[in-house]
């Protein structure tokens, strides 16, 4: 039957013209446009959709909302599958392919149900008493068969295909939660002028209104606001949109789910946004949601909150049952039992209280209700379905069962006041309508409707208005906002004042086995008995011990009621045991959602040098250092790195090689105190450097410790031009920019970063000045007009030059530096200007080798932990002038000889290499331990042809000649070695300056 | 002459005119950027020299920016100013003016007649291609303040149609609403963890000033914004943009 076997013929918020096909586990069925999943299933008459977390026991949906705890499925397949996603939450769309979780082979037999008959042991405590217990041995074997057992959906490891955004809105008033209370708030703040943001979790707005008869009287009220919401400019409505958080400075996190819309990734649409809106107000109007009770086997399929049973009929046409005990502690139950009346066979008001409000009694008597005042529900028959009920007279008499396959239960009304917690304000016990409600709100916050504990609909419009007034008016909208639409008289169960007798269980002893606090977590009343029992007097402690008001759901049915019987068995007011704390998100988020669009190549921004295109088309192999991407090495050279970053080196000491140094970081230095700048900045000085020429500098932190070199050259009296490592760039410069405008504000100096503005490429080799000289022809690069750390600024082809002498290879080399937009155009200029030499471009890993050999230190040894003289640059310092660092390096245990300092490693053996981060001892010491120092570069050197590294070693240079060991333990690796100086090559440096 | 290349080159190949798309996305080409920075007590004097040498005031505050003869003046910090204008050509000029001889007072090196001698001191540094640039330096002293050049340093990207401004807030938290982020504003803000200018030119033009090293990603990541919109690429080959009717001064 298409229809659905619990479809009810006529009314409802569903569109009977347009059916939608779905499955569950493989079956298929169909529900119509506008149910959810779990109204279909309904409608199907699938009453058993899960099995619980721990006893397995069969369980249905309990409510027809976010609260629900027990309808979780996984939907979709492969790398779209969602676990535990909320049958009444999902929206029907066609093809939807659902599958129910933790149970084997199927919810209707399902073989871990054998853990109910094992409930005695099973109960609060027993996972840490028994496998956590005298050994750690224990849990390691027992758990992965426990996570089997227990446990909700499971997630995938098949990259998720849909698109996710994220996005920032700004407005004046935000109002979550578009019911009575927020439309109205919605619509005077709109009336008002001011900006309106209104979100609403559901597809609809109207929040219980939709619950009521869809030919009801509220409905052309809710309709009317909705259409002039819709008509006002500035007011911009979210549906399907849930604030998962709230957050300081009125910021509001909100999850969009795109779900129904069936999103094609491919041309962009996103399955989910994330919203980070930024609000000057925010209005709370997020409802309350209805409590069960806690009676001996509540969670049996077809036990719902009465709301959920009345909003199924009303809004999905389902008749959750034909014949209905309604089990109720207030007057609000009696909605669902006179809307209830008229459709199925029969209907009995169970209620606790001994006084009925006469309005009540009357209604139920013209409906033909049976209404039993002062008893109580105390047993359920039936295991997968309900088919009776025990009910028993309150004042002790004997019971008697009656049948039914729906038991309607109404325990009262929870606020829900998870976004004031968030803001950190304790929610505060509100005796008269027996619920927590925010213990306050912050400057800007608003309260209005359920939330504030006052339950009518009359009262959820007037406080939505007054919210809505004052929320504008703090933003400076007083324009007077007219009437608000009247609405229809309230129905009796509404104007009844809500009178509530609070019960907190029901069934007496018989309750402590299978009367279910919290039915996700699977916490009995006996759990909490036990947790009393071992002394967990504190709710946090509690919820810690239990598990209960975790899991997907964090307790929204079950929280108030385990605090009530805590509170109860401590023999407290339930105001005193307080709750424990509500965290964001409010309902589970994708993590995909989160991470929005920041996943592949948008995961963190990347930095291209201005020669990126040309080196992908010229056979450049990529590396990711740091931000950037860098030419690692190039296939003219040889297909792998092992081969090509060897023959690029070669080719740098036997002939020329240019390389894309661009990344470096390069900062202005500007004004008349720029050299007073420089010299309190570096070590070394910078003040009496003539124009023209370019020093290296060492820069320390204010700790006295090494922060980072590079070098500056002096483009004028008052201008430098300063290189800094490409790593440490982004550092230096905020160092900088600190010091310039916070610690030395007296000094006249600019710094700015012009990274971005120059490419740099340096030309290496002994033929590296017959390369400029044919590439920069009447540019006299001989030794004395651009001798090493020379500086030259030029114009070529009407494009500024400044070309430096310097070398980090060891070679005779250049670094010429151009405008962004020219350094392709320059780049190859010198490139077949150098042909006729040889010149080819090498990468990343034949720089870094080269400098090995050349014994020039670089990021693996510019570590904060070292001082100048563990490098070895001891007397580089100036210590007679002032710089940053200088008496904190003087620190008595940052000069003892015995520290480990610069030393090269060359390897004795033939086979084996030196590996990066190997750790050093002395050949006669005890392997163990953390040796006398460690490895921190290393390359095969094809000019020494063996293996050398630099490192640091105990004692340094002191050991000079003397044989090591390189450990490698991971590897089991021990190479013979020995200590050298660090510099391999040309240590005179008559390459240098040829 | 070497030829300029954009950042943007291999990845933004122009598509069409753009005409009715909700949202045509582009670079900007042919400006100049100068940055100007005075010291602690030296604002009046460089406000003075900048009006005197290019006839346009220094914003007072960073909210629109200030222009006159084809120069936009942003003020970017305390005493901080980024000045915008044509490339290669004189100030308010409309015409190529031919200014490729004069504006290159350095002297002639021997050898090659494409080679120069810029630096050192006192002859003006390196890196200033601009005539109007030039000019400013002639009055600004390093006492008063600095000038840099960033002409290559910053990629000027543009976002047009009605969809622009719903892009922009997928990675710019700054409140882009019309009556609060009015026509001509402008705010130094973050695109995705990388720093940029973001200036609304007219009713649903917005403009980026990025990070060159950072623009082909951020090109990326906003065509990759835009997919869901639709989005053509189109080039403007001249800034004349900066001082186009549209903008309400």
């Amino acid at each position: 039957m298409s229809a659905g076997s619990h479809r009810v013929r006529s009314g409802g918020r569903i569109d009977r013209r347009e059916p939608r096909a779905f499955s569950l586990d493989g079956r298929r069925l169909t529900g119509y446009r506008g149910d959810t999943l779990a109204s279909a299933l309904l409608a199907a008459g699938v009453a058993v959709v899960g099995r619980s977390f721990k006893y397995h026991r069969p369980r249905g949906f309990v409510t027809a909302g976010v609260d629900d705890p027990n309808g979780l499925f996984t939907l979709g397949t492969g790398g779209r599958a969602e676990p535990n996603a909320q049958g009444t939450v999902v929206q029907l769309t066609d093809g939807l392919r659902a599958a129910s979780q933790n149970a084997w082979p199927s919810v209707r037999f399902d073989v871990g149900a054998i853990n109910s008959w094992f409930a005695p042991v099973l109960q609060a405590g027993f996972y840490y008493k028994t496998f956590m217990g005298p050994t750690r041995r224990a849990w390691m074997f027992y758990e992965r068969f426990i996570r089997r057992a227990a446990g909700l959906g499971a997630a995938r490891h098949d990259p998720d295909p849909d698109r996710y955004e994220t996005r920032h809105l700004f407005t004046d008033v935000l109002v979550i939660g578009a019911g009575p209370a927020g439309l109205s708030a919605a619509l005077v703040a709109g009336r008002a002028g001011a900006r309106v943001l209104l979100i609403e979790q559901d597809g609809l707005l109207g929040g219980t209104l939709l619950s009521d008869p869809v030919d009801g009287q509220t409905e052309s009220w809710r309709v009317r606001l909705e259409a002039e919401l819709e008509s006002l400019p500035d007011v911009r409505i979210l549906r399907h949109t849930t604030a998962l958080g709230l957050y300081d400075g009125n910021t509001v996190i909100l999850l969009t789910r795109r779900d129904h819309c069936a999103p094609d990734p491919v041309q962009g649409e996103a399955l989910q946004i994330v919203t980070t809106v930024r609000a000057k107000t925010v209005i709370q109007s997020t409802g309350a949601i209805e409590r069960p009770l806690v009676f001996p086997d509540n969670d049996r399929p077809g036990v719902m909150t009465a709301s959920a049973v009345r909003t199924y009929l009303n809004r999905y046409a389902v008749a959750c049952g034909r014949n209905a005990v309604v089990l109720t502690n207030n007057d609000s139950a009696y909605a669902a039992a006179f809307d209830l009346a008229p459709r199925i066979d029969r209907v009995t008001v169970i209620d606790v209280r001994r006084a009925i409000h006469p309005a009540l009694a009357t209604q139920a008597a013209s409906l033909g209700v049976e209404v039993h005042a002062a008893t109580a529900v105390t047993g359920v028959l039936g295991r997968t379905r309900v088919r009776g009920v025990t009910l028993t007279p309150i004042d002790g008499a004997r019971g008697r069962s009656a049948a039914c396959d729906l038991l309607c239960m109404s325990g009262g009304w929870s606020p829900l006041v998870h976004l004031s917690s968030h803001g950190g304000i304790k929610p505060r016990y509100q005796a008269d309508s027996a619920a927590f409600v925010p213990g306050g709100y912050a400057p800007g916050h608003f309260g209005a409707g359920a939330l504030t504990g006052r339950f009518s609909l009359g009262e959820a419009v007037a406080t939505g208005w007054q919210a809505g007034v004052r929320a504008a008016a703090d933003c400076g909208f007083e324009r007077a906002a007219g009437e608000a639409p009247t609405l229809p008289e309230g129905a009796p169960w509404d104007t009844a004042n809500h009178r509530i007798e609070p019960v907190w269980t029901l069934g007496g002893a018989r309750a402590a086995k299978a009367a279910f606090v919290d039915f996700q977590n699977d916490v009995t009343v006996r759990d909490l008995e036990i947790a009393h029992q071992e002394g967990y007097e504190s709710v946090e402690h509690l919820k810690r011990f239990t598990t209960l008001g975790m899991g997907t759901d964090q307790g929204k049915t079950s929280n108030i009621n385990a605090l009530a019987i805590m509170a109860g068995l401590r023999g407290i007011e339930l105001a005193e045991a307080g709750t424990t704390t509500f965290r964001p998100p409010f309902v589970p988020a994708r993590l995909g959602a989160l991470a929005g669009r920041h996943v592949g190549r948008h995961f963190r921004p990347v930095r291209r040098s201005p020669l990126h295109a040309w080196h992908l088309g010229h056979g450049a192999e990529m590396i990711e250092a740091g931000p950037w991407l860098r030419p690692w090495y190039y296939r003219w050279a040889g297909q792998t790195v092992e081969l090509a970053y060897l023959e690029e080196m070669r080719r740098v000491r036997e002939a020329v090689g240019l390389s894309d140094v661009s990344t470096l970081g390069k900062i202005d230095v500007q004004g008349p105190d720029a050299a007073e700048f420089l010299d309190r900045l570096y070590v070394n000085g910078f003040a009496r450097l003539p124009v023209g020429k370019a020093r290296y500098g060492v820069m320390l932190n204010d700790a006295g410790t090494i922060f980072d070199d590079g070098t500056t050259t002096r483009l004028a009296e008052t201008r430098y031009f300063m290189t800094t490592t490409t790593a440490g760039a982004a550092e230096v410069m905020s160092w900088l920019e600190f010091l310039a405008q916070t610690a030395w504000p007296e000094l006249r100096v600019h710094v700015s970063s012009v990274t971005d503005e120059w490419a740099g490429i340096a030309v290496a080799g002994p033929k590296a000045r017959a390369v400029l000289e044919r590439a920069l022809p009447g540019c006299d690069v001989s030794n004395d007009a651009l001798p090493h750390m020379g500086c030259l600024e030029i114009e070529w082809d009407r494009v500024p030059v400044r070309l430096i002498r310097l070398s980090f290879s060891g070679e005779l080399a250049y670094e010429l530096y151009v405008p962004a937009d020219y350094g392709t155009a320059f780049w190859e200029h010198l490139l077949s200007s150098g042909e006729p030499c040889g010149m080819r471009p090498y990468g990343l890993e034949a720089l870094a080798s080269l400098r090995i050999e050349k014994g020039h230190i670089a990021g693996a040894e510019l570590d904060p932990r070292l001082t100048l003289n563990d490098l070895g640059l001891g007397r580089m310092a100036r210590p007679e002038k002032p710089f940053i660092g200088r008496e904190l390096a003087a620190r008595p245990l940052l000069n003892v000889p015995e520290r480990p300092s610069l030393v090269g490693i060359e390897c004795l053996e033939p086979g084996p290499r030196l590996r990066g981060g190997a750790i050093l001892f002395a050949a006669s010491d005890e392997m163990k331990g953390h040796g006398r120092g460690y490895v921190t570069s290393v390359t095969w050197s094809p000019t020494l042809g063996k293996f050398i590294a630099l490192g640091l070693y105990a004692g340094g240079l002191q050991h000079l000649g003397e044989e090591i060991v390189c450990a490698f333990p991971l590897y089991g690796e021990r190479v013979r070695a020995r200590i050298t100086s660090p510099v391999f090559l040309d240590p005179k440096g008559e390459r240098l300056h040829a | 002459m070497l030829e300029r290349r954009s950042a943007l080159e291999s990845l933004a190949p122009p598509t069409g005119k753009g005409e009715g798309r909700p949202l045509v996305i582009g670079e900007v080409r042919g400006f100049a950027l100068l940055q100007a920075a005075a010291f602690v007590g030296t604002v009046a004097a460089l406000e003075r020299a900048v009006r005197s040498a290019l006839g346009v005031d220094l914003p007072k505050r960073i909210d629109a920016p200030r222009r006159a003869n084809g120069i936009c003046v942003f003020k970017t910090g305390p005493e901080q100013f980024l000045l915008v204008g044509p490339q290669d050509a004189q100030v308010a000029s409309t015409e190529h003016a031919g200014l490729e001889s004069s504006s290159h007072p350095a002297p002639l090196l021997a050898g090659d007649a494409r080679l120069r001698r810029v630096g050192p001191e006192p002859v003006r540094p390196a890196g200033a291609t601009e005539f109007w640039a030039d000019t400013l330096r002639e009055v600004v002293p390093s006492a008063m303040g600095s000038l840099t050049s960033l002409s290559h340093g910053r990629t000027r990207l543009f976002l047009e149609g009605a969809a622009a401004r719903e892009v922009l807030s997928t990675g710019i938290a700054v409140d882009l609403h019309p009556e609060v982020f009015r026509c001509d504003a402008y705010a130094l803000t973050g695109l995705e963890d990388t720093p940029v200018l973001l200036h609304r030119t007219d009713s649903q033009r917005y403009e980026l000033y990025v990070l060159r090293t950072y623009a082909g990603w951020v090109w990326e990541w906003l065509t990759d914004a835009a997919l869901p919109f639709g989005y053509e690429v189109v080039k403007k080959s001249h800034a004349s943009l900066i001082v186009g009717p549209n903008v309400r001064a």
